[in-house]
């Protein structure tokens, strides 16, 4: 909705007002054409459209992106927010068309690629431990949950985390 | 103001909930730079450190962090939180050596950040994304169109600010001077010169 105001008051904003005062209808004729060539840009329908999309794609990327910032605890949250964003992207209803499956794998390409750099197995063993994420459908595949047990036993078997964990 | 940082600190180290966390970055003068983070259940800034020596290295890196930890007590500080650019890597080896009960974790929100980022790089959008910034920042410096337009929320990562831009173009809070014209696209830029 905030988009398509914007799109309202851009458009607006081309076509009378100061552009057309100042730039459309007085000053040189290399501001004329650029005044021209912004208010083209601004009026490209196709560009909005495009905007619109990417809002819609990128909306729960950027909802996690600030949950993450504000709350610097709760470890189990990146696991869950990684698979709310994968359940996303991988349904996401993109225009049909030729470039359809080809924008599914090149956001999935760069998500997995994200994904490498973010989780570690202390991710899916604190998603395991959080009781917020007991009863969800989506759980560690055996690959995750086998790193985060071998880590628990690591734990478990540190002399130094005993230490720590009884100070 | 800093009574109040100070409690939230002291509270933290009490229950042995403080994250220590850093990144590093140069500034125009090419003085090396490290912000360094306390991370309590509310996120708190703590400390700059500026280098002595020219360059970051994974070795002055984490002996500046090591530094810190040692200060806050490092039986208090439960895991160290950073970028995963090679040299952090190489600082999480020294400090998971030097510390072993502390946990070394990637940046979430940097992750997803350049994961938005990337995201963004595909055709459609970067064109698309490009006619929002330039009019976000040619409108910005000029109070025009801001009646119709509702407030942007400026997130506190560069990319997130690109989303926000695009889900709210302009914004209704005080239009500072800060466009920067050369990040402006033909025609935004030539529009700049001629309408100034």
């Amino acid at each position: 909705m905030s988009l398509l105001k914007t799109q309202c008051a851009m458009e607006k904003a081309v076509v009378d007002g100061y552009l057309k005062t100042q730039c459309l209808h007085g000053g040189s004729v290399t501001q004329k054409k650029a005044a021209e060539e912004v208010a083209a840009a601004v009026r490209d329908e196709k560009k909005w459209s495009v905007l619109a999309l990417a809002v819609k794609l990128l909306e729960p990327l950027a909802v996690a992106l600030d949950v993450d910032q504000i709350d610097g605890r709760g470890l189990g949250s990146v696991q869950h927010h990684m698979y709310r964003l994968r359940a996303h992207f991988f349904s996401f209803a993109s225009p049909p068309g030729q470039e359809r499956q080809q924008l599914k794998d090149f956001v999935l390409g760069f998500f997995n690629d994200g994904k490498m750099y973010a989780m570690l197995p202390i991710h899916s063993l604190a998603y395991i431990l959080d009781p917020r994420y007991v009863y969800q459908s989506n759980q560690p595949t055996a690959a995750e949950s086998g790193g985060a047990f071998k880590l628990l036993k690591a734990l478990e078997a540190d002399r130094d985390t005993r230490l720590a964990l009884s100070c | 103001m800093k009574k109040v940082l100070d409690a939230r600190a002291e509270r933290a180290l009490a229950s042995s909930d403080a994250i220590v966390a850093g990144d590093l970055w140069t500034d125009q003068s090419m003085t090396s730079i490290c912000n360094l983070f306390i991370f309590t259940p509310n996120p708190l800034y703590v400390d700059t450190c500026v280098w002595g020596e020219e360059r970051h290295s994974a070795v002055n890196t984490a002996a500046s962090f090591k530094k810190r930890i040692d200060a806050l007590g490092s039986c208090n500080v439960i895991a160290f939180v950073s970028d995963t650019e090679p040299k952090m890597l190489a600082v999480w080896e020294i400090l998971e050596r030097d510390y072993p009960t502390m946990i070394m974790l990637p940046c979430a929100a940097n992750c997803l950040d350049l994961t938005l980022e990337d995201i963004c790089k595909y055709e459609d959008f970067r064109s698309a994304l490009e006619l929002c910034t330039d009019t976000t920042q040619f409108w910005r410096h000029r109070y025009l169109p801001r009646p119709s337009w509702n407030g942007a929320s400026w997130a506190s990562t560069e990319t997130s600010c690109s989303w926000r831009i695009l889900e709210r173009l302009g914004g209704s809070r005080r239009c500072r001077p800060q466009c920067r014209c050369s990040r402006l696209n033909a025609p935004w830029r030539r529009l700049w010169w001629t309408a100034t």
